[in-house]
Order: C-alpha cells, then structure tokens, then sequence
C-alpha cells in the first residue's frame, strides 16, 4: 500500500508538472528566451528492468534537473535490497551507463522526450 | 602539415606529473610524464608498485586497492581525462610538475567512481564512446564495431599508440554528425563541480557553421557576462566552429570537453600548460 502511495503521489507531481511548463511555455510564447525544455526543472524517469534484474514497484521517480545519477543508483540499491558489495547498472538508451557524478538535466536534455527519460537497470553489465 | 596534425598535437601533449604519499615524507615521490588525452586509473599498478617498494604497502592491501588521488584538497575525478582535470584548475593552474597526493584512507565514496574488475576504467570508456555515437549517429557506427576494434581503440589509448587508435577511430569521427557530443565544465568555488550538456547541430538554421559562442547561448541562455572556453591548455576565440573544434581537439573518448571560466579570452598566448600552438589556417 505504502508504494502504491507513492506511485500516486508521482503520478500526481507527473500532471502538476506538467501543468506548471505548460503554463510556463505558454507565457515563453513570442520571446527568444528559454527553451521549454529548460523550464521544467522536474524529470520523470521510468525504471524499466533489464536482464535477470528484480522488478521495482516504484517505476516512476520524479527528480530535479541537479539530481547526480549516483544518489538515484543508491536509491534503486535500497528499493532493491541490494547487498553493500553488489553493484547496480543504469543504462541510458539500452546502450551506456552515465557517470555517478551527471546530473539529470544534461542526460534529458539529450536522450529524453516530452518530460520523461527510461533508464534500464540491471545488476551485472547488460551491455558493453 | 598533414590534417591528422593537430590531432597529433592534441595526443602527444603530456603533463609532468609529481604524486606524493603525505601520510609518509619518506617515501620518494614519483615522477611522470603523463598523457593529457590518459586517464590517472591507467597509473594505479604503478602508484601500488612504488608504495609496495617505499612505503611497505602491499599491493594487495585495503589501503592499496582503495588509493584515490587529490590535487589542492580535492579529489581527482579521475574518470575525467587528465588533460581536462588539470584545465579545471584554471585560472591559477597548479605550478608544473603537477604535485598530485596519493590518499590511502576515506576513499571518497561519493565524489569518486571506484573502479574495479566489476566496473573498468576500459568499459567506462566504451560508454563514453557509445553515448558520443549515439548522438552523433544514432550509435550506428559504434555497434557496427567489433569487440576486437573496441579494443584496439583502448589498447592505443592505453599503450599511447597513435596510429593504431586513430584508424579505428577514423571511422567514429567521419561522417554527417547529427549532434556534436561536447561538455562544458565550470568548477565552483565549493569545489562542486557543473557539467553542461545539451543538443547541438554542427549548423545553425541557415546553414552557416555553428560557433562556440552560439554554443553558450543555446546551453547557458540567460548568461552575459564574458567568459572563456578552453581546452588542452588552450583558451579557444569564441568565432571557432563547433565542428571544427571538435573534429581537431576532441579527446580519444569522442567528447569536446570545454571549461569555462569568468573573463573574456586573451587569445594570443596562454597556453601556460601546453606546449601546442594551435592553428586552424594550417589546415591544408
């Protein structure tokens, strides 16, 4: 119950943030300035699992443009009862693995679509 | 002056590199000439070997197998080429040789990538390469690639052989490119570190070629006050073409890595870090 709480929860910050750039690009209209993509400052990204990787029942997270993709990682880690010593994988585009250290803004920005970027994740390499 | 020159010059440049154990001033300090385009993990055997003979580390020790490296109290992302980590220095770069400590304790979980047998500095790189195609060419080229090209581009990498890198890497850099894969690095004073990157096409709307200063405005669009661009040592004129720039001074990993810092560019010569004058009118 406590997940589908959450799930609710983002879906709900899901339409709330989409509400705010539509708002936001509305008011952009006829001005040179910032791109709609810069203006939202919330990313939904969707856990999809990949390999023999466990399921989550939270498959939708929503985090803020400055958000590094190891505090993330660490968050998938608990989600998934990691052990301290197993690793975690979350690849981009079913093809990298971001470093620790980049934020969400920038990997959006390039590989995401209308507010939304898919990690794939997994606990040994899948690809590379 | 052939067209691989510059690219040449960007390969060979190479930084006097001096790491230091503080923990023990007995232990000599140990001297090399470093690739800029390398990366520090490549040294660690090294850096175990001379602790192991001077300081009785075993090489197989914790302290050892979690060495982490810091210049001016921070830690080195090593995961970075060492060309763009001492370029994050800027503007006060450290005096050469570069005095780099070895840290054998509080490997610094958070800020560092720990690189193992799990997770390698040469399948890091890989990533960096395919997420570098995957913009360029929608990874068409890379995953045409076999695993025996992807290693000779490492090897090459790793055993500083030019030649054998760049045939491969040939085929990754020709071609239309639909985005430019580039970064742009701006340390802050709290020593956290801001890494830009967006979308951008070698040419703007009209066709004409896309410049850096183009670049700043599409990534940083409500910024005015002068700033500078520098790469390998060098502060690039804000007119230079994306295109160009990246063609001739990507590093191997097929990233543009630019820093910025505050101040507009003196072009002429401060290239206080680099032995290359670089010159896009000798282009033949």
């Amino acid at each position: 119950p406590q997940s589908q709480a959450a799930e609710q929860q983002t879906q709900q910050q899901d339409e709330a943030s989409s509400k705010d750039s539509a708002v936001e690009s509305k008011s952009d209209e006829g001005s040179a300035t910032p791109a709609a993509k810069a203006s939202t400052d919330k990313i939904v990204i969707l856990l999809r699992p990949t390999g023999n990787a466990p399921i989550l029942t939270k498959k939708k997270w929503v985090v803020g443009r400055s958000q590094r993709v190891g505090w993330v990682s660490e968050f998938v880690k608990k989600a998934l009862k990691c052990q301290p010593d197993e690793s975690l994988f979350l690849y981009v585009n079913q093809a990298f693995l971001p470093a620790p250290d980049r934020d969400f803004g920038g990997l959006y920005d390039c590989f995401g679509a209308d507010g939304k970027l898919t990690l794939h994740y997994c606990k040994t390499q899948a690809w590379g | 002056t052939t067209p691989d020159s510059i690219q040449r010059q960007v390969w060979d440049g190479k930084l006097p590199v001096c790491f230091v154990l503080p923990e023990d001033p007995d232990v000599p300090p140990l001297y090399s000439l470093v690739p800029r385009v390398g990366y520090f993990p490549a040294l660690l055997d090294r850096l175990r070997a001379h602790l192991s003979r001077h300081a009785g580390i075993d090489e197989d020790s914790p302290g050892a197998q979690q060495l982490w490296l810091r210049s001016a109290g921070r830690p080195l992302r090593w995961h970075l080429p060492v060309g763009l980590l001492y370029d994050l220095e800027r503007p006060k770069p450290p005096p050469l040789p570069w005095e780099v400590e070895i840290r054998t304790r509080d490997f610094p979980t958070d800020e560092l990538v720990s690189f193992g047998p799990n997770n390698s500095l040469e399948s890091y790189f890989l990533y960096c390469l395919k997420e570098a195609d995957a913009l360029k060419h929608r990874a068409r080229v890379i995953n045409e690639m076999g695993e025996r090209e992807h290693r000779q581009l490492w090897q090459g990498l790793l055993n500083d052989q030019f030649d054998q890198f760049s045939v491969v890497n040939r085929k990754l850099m020709e071609g239309e490119a639909k985005y430019l894969p580039f970064r742009i690095y701006q340390q802050g004073a709290d020593g956290g570190l801001s890494v830009l990157q967006c979308l951008a096409k070698p040419h703007r709307e009209d066709s004409t070629p896309l410049t850096l200063s183009d670049l700043l405005r599409i990534c940083l669009p409500n910024f005015t006050d002068p700033v500078t661009l520098a790469t390998h040592g060098v502060s690039l004129p804000m007119e230079t073409p994306l295109a160009w720039a990246y063609d001739k001074l990507a590093y191997p990993d097929n990233f543009l890595h630019l820093v910025l810092q505050p101040g507009r560019c003196n072009s002429a010569g401060d290239g206080e870090s680099s032995a290359m004058q670089l010159d896009s009118s000798s282009e033949s």
